[in-house]
């Protein structure tokens, strides 16, 4: 399988070179998978999504997403790039001033400036019923939103705009049971609704990782510790990996 | 230690006013980059603008009052009644218009963009808008700015038209002066250059208190408290520059007038 995204001894310092939070990372998302990117927290795993996304210059080392080296890029050309890329970001990140039906439709405003109010109107409708929201509650603000609506928003968001990647920062951190659930079907059936998208899930919930990942990678201390199928990690004999998948269960 | 010290109070304002002059390098070239944000730039245009309209009217009038009195007040004593109203009209368009509008505007318009960068930026609306291909200083910044250009300017114009029309109330209707002296000496003594003066400085004032406080919002950390802190320094550097740059561009202007 050929790779979504392409991570060439990735490094980053915020410091000139002092303390590395990256040190290192070779990665090769595979086109069409559901990844996981897990690991404990402070691993460096949104730092990892920021440079996926452009948003964050390496230290050292190659960004390749869809084919495309992201560091040749202008800033112009990157902004351009971005399109390919839908984020579902940790908080939702939803405009304040806007309603769920306007947060969907604004990066049509931006980038399909052929399409009329009307179509922009039925896209964003779509989006936001695929996602699981309902059309009566189209015309609150986030405000008035609860927290799992805001979730289906950010997502029909992320969507708007058929993007070829997916990614998620931390979709279910701060959630309940049910509504992680709720968020975890939300991703599978979005990446599982058209053929060839590649989504990529930065999370810290490995039992996730089973229920909807087909690839797992696990970051330590800036590293890959391990990557490969979800089920590789339960005959794992890495004590971090063990800690990690032996987390949540009851002690006799 | 000495370095630390060093870093602190001499490299990192340093390094603050360099990011401070890119961003504002981007900043304005981005208002005439395409796509031109008309219904942005018409809806921050009535932020800064017309919502304050209210504001500018309460202060414009009571500075014109206490400045009608007190000048009344000295130049009564002296016989010199007659020139309350060029005096006050003298110094509500050509320092104190511009001033008090500078200042008014800067703590109310410049103190909410500032808290609500800060606040989309904490809250990851700011990159959102970067993933989805759309460049954030232009959207958010320019139209900002522009704004506070356009509209601070008229705002001050408001606040000398109420000034002089709250000093004309108390000077002819309550302080006795004879109301075709009070006209005939401001006619006199007033230029409208000094008007326009006062407008050029209050433009020159939105430029800076939308481009500092956009600056202060657009990079805050730290959540809650970074956004406190964002819109703190945002309006407190802002009204002090207000003051600041008065002076240098009054002697500009005077020098101006000097070399044409």
């Amino acid at each position: 399988m050929s790779a979504a995204i392409e991570l060439t001894n990735l490094k980053k310092s915020f410091d000139g070179g002092k303390e590395f939070v990256l040190k290192g990372i070779n990665l090769s998302i595979p086109k069409g998978s559901i990844t996981m990117i897990i690991g404990f927290s402070g691993t460096g795993k949104s730092v990892l999504m920021k440079h996926i996304l452009g948003l964050m210059k390496p230290t050292e080392g190659r960004v390749r997403v869809l084919d495309k080296e992201i560091g040749d890029m202008s800033r112009h050309e990157r902004l351009k790039f971005r399109v390919n890329l839908g984020v579902m970001f940790q908080y939702s990140a939803l405009f304040d001033d806007m309603n769920a039906l306007e947060n969907v439709m604004f990066p049509m405003f931006e980038h399909k400036k052929s399409m009329s109010q009307n179509d922009m109107e039925g896209v964003a409708s779509t989006k936001l019923k695929q996602a699981g929201y309902e059309e009566k509650h189209f015309f609150k603000l986030p405000a008035e939103m609860s927290g799992g609506m805001r979730k289906r928003v950010a997502l029909a968001r992320a969507l708007a705009l058929d993007p070829e990647v997916l990614l998620y920062d931390e979709p279910t951190t701060g959630l309940d049971p049910i509504l992680t659930e709720m968020v975890d079907e939300l991703i599978y059936d979005t990446h599982h609704s058209k053929k060839g998208h590649t989504s990529v899930v930065i999370s810290h919930d490995l039992h996730a990782a089973f229920r909807i990942g087909d690839y797992v990678v696990m970051l330590n201390e800036g590293k890959v510790l391990k990557e490969g199928k979800p089920e590789e990690f339960l005959n794992s004999s890495d004590p971090l990996v063990q800690k990690f998948v032996n987390t949540g269960v009851r002690k006799k | 230690m000495f370095l630390s010290l060093f870093q602190k109070r001499f490299l990192d304002p340093v390094e603050a006013a360099g990011r401070f002059f890119i961003f504002s390098r981007y900043a304005l070239a981005s208002i005439f980059q395409k796509p031109f944000r008309y219904a942005e730039i018409l809806k921050y245009i009535d932020f800064v603008g017309n919502q304050s309209i209210g504001i500018i009217l309460l202060t414009g009038a009571f500075t014109g009052l206490a400045l009608t009195f007190q000048i009344w007040v000295g130049f009564s004593l002296l016989g010199a009644g007659d020139l309350v109203g060029p005096t006050v009209a003298l110094a509500i368009t050509r320092e104190i218009g511009p001033v008090l509008t500078g200042l008014v505007i800067s703590a109310r318009a410049g103190g909410a963009m500032a808290a609500q960068l800060g606040t989309m930026r904490v809250s990851e609306q700011i990159d959102a808008l970067e993933v989805m291909g759309i460049e954030p200083i232009q959207y958010l910044v320019g139209p900002r700015v522009l704004a506070c250009v356009l509209a601070t300017p008229l705002l001050c114009a408001v606040f000398d038209f109420m000034a002089m029309l709250a000093s004309y109330l108390l000077s002819v209707h309550f302080l006795g002066l004879d109301e075709g002296v009070y006209w005939e000496r401001i006619q006199l003594w007033v230029q409208p250059s000094y008007v326009i003066e006062g407008l050029v400085k209050t433009a020159i004032f939105g430029l800076f208190f939308g481009l500092f406080c956009t600056f202060r919002g657009f990079y805050t950390t730290g959540g809650a408290r970074g956004v406190g802190e964002s819109t703190n320094r945002g309006v407190v550097v802002s009204m002090v520059m207000v003051i600041v740059l008065d002076y240098f561009v009054s002697n500009f202007i005077r020098f101006y007038y000097v070399v044409t």
